[in-house]
């Protein structure tokens, strides 16, 4: 062999040897820190770790919202039809949900390279999936917030929106301490992104949310709102809005408006129901105010109780305005007065008084302001300033015309009626509990000032208590424990001008009234039903709350008058009926005035209705989910469907009702 | 230690010890890479099965006299060739080449046997006493018996292993004592080709040298003429090839000429590998602790990246060993070659280390960033059956020459 090409061989390998060993050289020895730092950077990545959003709790630590740990099933197209698991995934999903096999492979191959096959799986239904452990498929928590109670309380918890902020509510006015801060952890990751390990699990520790304890009892609320869907549906009104407050804390026990909304579903609903118009919509008083002025009246010491007052016998002309009484009188005294609800006596006594000082009274009320008790979105009413009145509008405000309010600024002032004078700030949020237990922030009673005097107080609560004896309110009685209360019908403005057909007919009572724990304002948006009168419309959902109340608050025995013995008591606790109902129903029961607990209700069965009251009915009927219709008031008389046959779907119970008072007979 | 010595003589302890070695990196790395990719699952135990089959085959052929298969020069061309035909009908495409016959559960790369096939025909043409390498008729007879079958593999198409044979042709060729102009004839169509994928200016130089070239050798025009119409067609000719080459290996192609064209497509794999060995640093990360592989930052490393691995595990020391394992193993079979008398058995020498050498050089020359990613596997260490037992059957051949050097 010729050694010349011997040489040129080795020369040749020599020197890609060489080119091979210096290139190690090089990216090994010399710029291996830089390779090093590549390799770290595009290795290692940041994670967010999502803060778990608080709860929310009623008064008495009952969950209302809190967050179920759903999971949303993603597909890598790319890599999962690559490995031939498209089949695979559709399959499983297809049996396991009950869904079409074919809509799922047309989602994978839709063409986008990571698509969304499952949003929002419940732990139930994702646990399955969870262990279909094949490439392309991914896994991601989505967690979704769930409103236990559905209606519940809807106005008052709000909702959060697909990206977990809140939107309307505490969820809205609470969101920076319910949604906490957001951490982050060092990962290791492959190539395609996946977590392969964790480096450094808390480089930013997450914060969670704090929950949050409302003044709310769920009980109270759910009671209230059960007899305001009655009151609507009854009264065919347009909606209805209810409040309940302590007066002596100024805590907001509950506070609903008919038709609410569900905030697992808020899309589904316009923007009408969604509206807490307990807050956002104003209208006149009317009669209710009526009690403000009289106690300014009182306070400032123009009249006394027994003073007697003409009522000019309906007809009265002051400052340009011609004032009519519903129901004209001779002579009464201002305590009459006020139990009768007359504008003339009311707007005699404001000829006493200059408009300066009425209007830094009803200011001090609370009235032109918001209220602030931790709902956002509020208004502010419409009290205009004194200077700024007309001739007539000191009279026609002191019977609440030519003013403006919220229905939570009228139970605030009511309640300062009838505490012994004092303005309480109101309250939503009773504490803020961090994610272990420390109470953050506890929100005491806090008196805004003192606005009428303790021995004034008194005697509006006797007003109150005359009003509902022998006035206007007489079907806000409640058996057994004294309440007091003011009814009123104002006429509603509609395009500017007073409306003839729509009025608001509104109620607000408190009880027991030595010493007042409840302070309830029903307030009915256009009735149509024969009476439009607040005695009529809202007094009997009153006396109904409030008698829900007393079942539920142990400490109204102490002020029932004389408790009768109950049959019905001891008929319930020999049936054992509470045993055969299912643990659903149970819950609801309990929240049913106990008159009705013997009718032996079961799923699915007609229970036997007659002389139950119709507002009762109705909530048996809705509870059972059995669809219905009726006419009249009063105690049910005759049902189409027999009691104790077996309730099909699509069946239909027409029932009617009687009042029963005039038979002469009463039911419990 | 006579019989030391005379065992020494008999059998070639450096040249099978550094195969042993980088069999060894071979395994270690593939069970490091295949660890966390469950797709690559068994591909440890596969390989190590394929092992002592390649290592029966490199005792068979150590044996076997070399009169028989150089007997077997023409039906085994043959034969290789029908196998070449036979993938391009009925072959299973992987990674967008058609160049796998599947039997059963195994399958194979007739371009593998075909390289062996076609290296014993080739030294067989070339050793015959009648063959004259300054004849233009036998140069172009051993161009034919060579191209036939990378047309084939072009076809299929795999770049890598017609690279491969091109660079066995021209070595046989060189070996054999081509004439410079001989030389200038086979090469510079060649390296027009290459220059023309770099675009029409660089064409047009290198044509221009060809023409100077021409005019130094001083060929009657005839030929002249001849030759210089051969380079410009071969300049149009890769137009027509680059047509052939399936997307990803025209793509890879392309980051050749321009790597950061496309950092995060075809040039991915290659600066992929660059971090890995980079990041590998003076003594590597550790037996299974390079994150680059264990988090698959290079698709299917255990074939044709495998020495990524190596280099982040084991470091520029396990580079070195390797690279000093295989210069040790290609210097004594050239230094064989070189002594060996017999011409076919030193042609056949010469053929196995420039498979041997273009394989390795070509393969860590793409893993560290300085030749273009062309997929051809790592003698000894990459993943892949056909390919150890291909390997380990020339060197059974190699280790039979060695074995009866002194007889011819």
């Amino acid at each position: 062999m010729n050694r010349y090409r011997l040489v040129t061989i080795i020369v040749v390998m020599a020197v890609f040897l060489l080119a091979l060993f210096s290139r190690l050289v090089l990216i090994q020895v010399i710029k291996a820190e830089e390779y090093a730092y590549f390799a770290v950077r595009q290795q290692t990545g940041t994670e967010v770790l999502k803060a778990d959003r608080g709860s929310i709790y009623d008064r008495n630590y009952t969950l209302l919202a809190y967050n179920r740990k759903d999971v949303s099933f993603y597909v890598n197209t790319k890599q999962a039809i690559k490995n031939k698991n498209d089949s695979l995934i559709a399959r499983a999903f297809a049996d396991s949900l009950g869904k079409s096999f074919d809509d799922y492979m047309a989602l994978i191959h839709s063409g986008k390279s990571r698509v969304c096959i499952e949003r929002k799986l419940d732990p139930e239904n994702s646990l399955r999936m969870r262990k279909l452990r094949v490439d392309g498929l991914d896994v991601v928590d989505d967690p979704s917030r769930v409103y236990h109670y559905n209606e519940l309380a809807s106005h008052i918890l709000g909702f959060v929106n697909y990206e977990y902020t809140g939107i309307q509510g505490i969820e809205k006015s609470e969101e920076e301490s319910l949604r906490g801060v957001d951490g982050s952890r060092k990962i290791l990751k492959d190539a395609a992104g996946n977590v392969y390990s964790v480096l450094n699990a808390s480089q930013v520790p997450v914060k969670n949310g704090n929950n949050i304890v409302l003044t709310i009892n769920r009980e109270i609320q759910s009671a209230l709102e059960i007899e305001l869907q009655i009151a609507v549906e009854e009264s065919k009104a347009e909606y209805a809005t209810g409040i309940i407050m302590n007066p002596a804390t100024g805590e907001i026990l509950a506070l609903a408006n008919y038709r609410g909304y569900n905030p697992n579903f808020y899309g589904k609903f316009s923007n009408e129901d969604l509206r807490n118009k307990a807050l956002t919509d104003t209208y006149e008083p009317g009669s209710t105010f009526k009690a403000i002025s009289m106690a300014v009246f009182l306070d400032k010491g123009v009249t006394n109780p027994n003073e007697v007052i003409s009522g000019e016998n309906g007809v009265y002309r002051v400052g340009g305005a011609r004032i009519t009484d519903a129901h004209p009188f001779g002579n009464a005294t201002v305590k009459q007065i006020f139990a009768k609800s007359s504008n003339i006596g009311m707007a005699k006594l404001s000829e006493r008084i200059d408009k300066e000082t009425l209007y830094l009274y009803y200011r001090n009320f609370g009235f032109g302001n918001t209220v602030n008790c931790g709902l956002t979105v509020e208004t502010k009413g419409n009290l205009p300033a004194a200077d700024t009145w007309s001739k007539s509008t000191k009279y026609t405000m002191s019977y609440g015309y030519g003013i403006s309010v919220t229905p939570l600024q009228l139970i605030s002032a009511y309640c300062a009626l009838v505490n012994g004078g004092k303005l309480m700030q109101p309250f939503i949020i009773r504490e803020i509990v961090g994610q272990n237990g420390e109470i953050i922030k506890k929100n005491m009673p806090t008196v805004i000032r003192d606005v009428i005097s303790p021995k004034v107080s008194e005697t509006i609560r006797d007003f109150f208590s005359e009003a509902v004896n022998s006035g206007t309110g007489k079907k806000a009685l409640v058996k057994n424990v004294a309440v007091g209360g003011k009814t009123g019908t104002s006429r509603k403005i509609v395009d500017g001008k007073y409306s003839r057909e729509k009025y608001n007919a509104s109620f607000i009572g408190f009880f027991p009234v030595e010493k007042p724990k409840y302070v309830i304002l029903i307030m009915v948006n256009s009735p149509k039903s024969k009476s439009v009168y607040g005695g009529d419309v809202a007094a009997p959902v009153f006396r109904a709350v409030a008698e829900r109340i007393i079942d539920i608050d142990i400490e109204m025995i102490d002020f029932r008058e004389k408790i009768e013995e109950n049959e019905i008591d001891s008929q319930f606790a020999e049936s054992g009926f509470l045993n055969t109902v299912p643990d659903s129903l149970k819950e609801q029961m309990e929240l049913m005035p106990k008159t009705l607990v013997n009718s032996g209700i079961k799923k699915g069965i007609m229970p036997d209705l007659k002389g139950v009251s119709i507002r009762e009915a109705i909530y048996i009927l809705n509870s059972l989910n059995i669809e219905f219709d009726f006419e009249g008031s009063g105690k049910i008389i005759t049902q189409s469907i027999a009691a104790g046959s077996k309730i099909r779907p699509g069946m239909k119970c027409s029932i009617k009702a009687q009042n029963t008072e005039i038979l002469g007979a009463r039911l419990y | 230690m006579k019989i030391g010595n005379k065992l020494a003589v008999k059998f070639d302890f450096y040249i099978f010890g550094c195969v042993l070695v980088l069999i060894g990196f071979g395994l270690a790395a593939i069970y490091s890479s295949t660890l966390t990719n469950s797709f690559a699952a068994g591909n440890f135990q596969k390989q190590l099965i394929s092992f002592f089959v390649a290592l029966s085959a490199l005792y068979v052929f150590y044996l076997i006299p070399y009169s028989f298969y150089k007997s077997l020069s023409i039906p085994i061309y043959v034969f290789s060739i029908a196998l070449l035909i036979l993938v391009l009908l009925i072959g299973k495409t992987i990674g967008g080449a058609k160049s796998w016959i599947a039997l059963g559960p195994f399958s194979f790369q007739p371009a593998e046997f075909a390289k062996l096939a076609t290296l014993i025909s080739l030294a067989a043409f070339l050793a015959r006493e009648s063959t004259n390498i300054e004849s233009v008729k036998d140069v172009v007879i051993a161009l034919l018996i060579g191209l036939v079958p990378v047309a084939l593999i072009l076809k299929e198409p795999d770049l890598g292993s017609s690279f491969i044979f091109m660079g066995m042709i021209l070595t046989l060729l060189f070996w054999k004592g081509i004439t410079p102009f001989g030389l200038f004839l086979v090469l510079s169509p060649a390296i027009v080709m290459v220059s023309a994928l770099f675009g029409w200016y660089a064409a047009a130089a290198t044509l221009l040298l060809v023409v100077v070239l021409l005019f130094l050798f001083k060929k009657k025009l005839v030929i002249s003429a001849i030759v210089f119409t051969i380079n410009l067609a071969s300049a149009f000719f890769v137009n027509y090839l680059f047509k052939f080459l399936s997307p990803h290996q025209k793509k890879r192609v392309e980051s050749f000429i321009d790597p950061n064209s496309d950092p995060l497509g075809s040039g991915y794999n290659a600066l992929q590998a660059q971090i890995a060995i980079g990041s590998g640093g003076f003594t590597g990360k550790g037996f299974l602790q390079g994150n680059q592989t264990q988090l698959q930052f290079i698709p299917e490393q255990w074939t044709d990246f495998i020495f990524c691995t190596v280099g982040e595990e084991f470091g520029f020391i396990g580079s070195f060993i390797v690279v000093l394992c295989y210069t040790v193993l290609l210097y004594r079979i050239l230094k064989l070659a070189y002594e060996v008398k017999n011409e076919f058995l030193s042609l056949m020498l010469a053929g196995i280390f420039s498979i041997y050498f273009f394989h390795f050089t070509v393969n860590i020359g793409m893993a560290i960033g300085v030749m273009p990613v062309i997929g051809i596997p790592l003698p000894f260490v990459s993943y892949g059956g056909s390919s150890l037992l291909m390997n380990m059957t020339m060197l059974g051949i190699v280790l039979n020459i060695y074995k009866t050097k002194n007889a011819y």
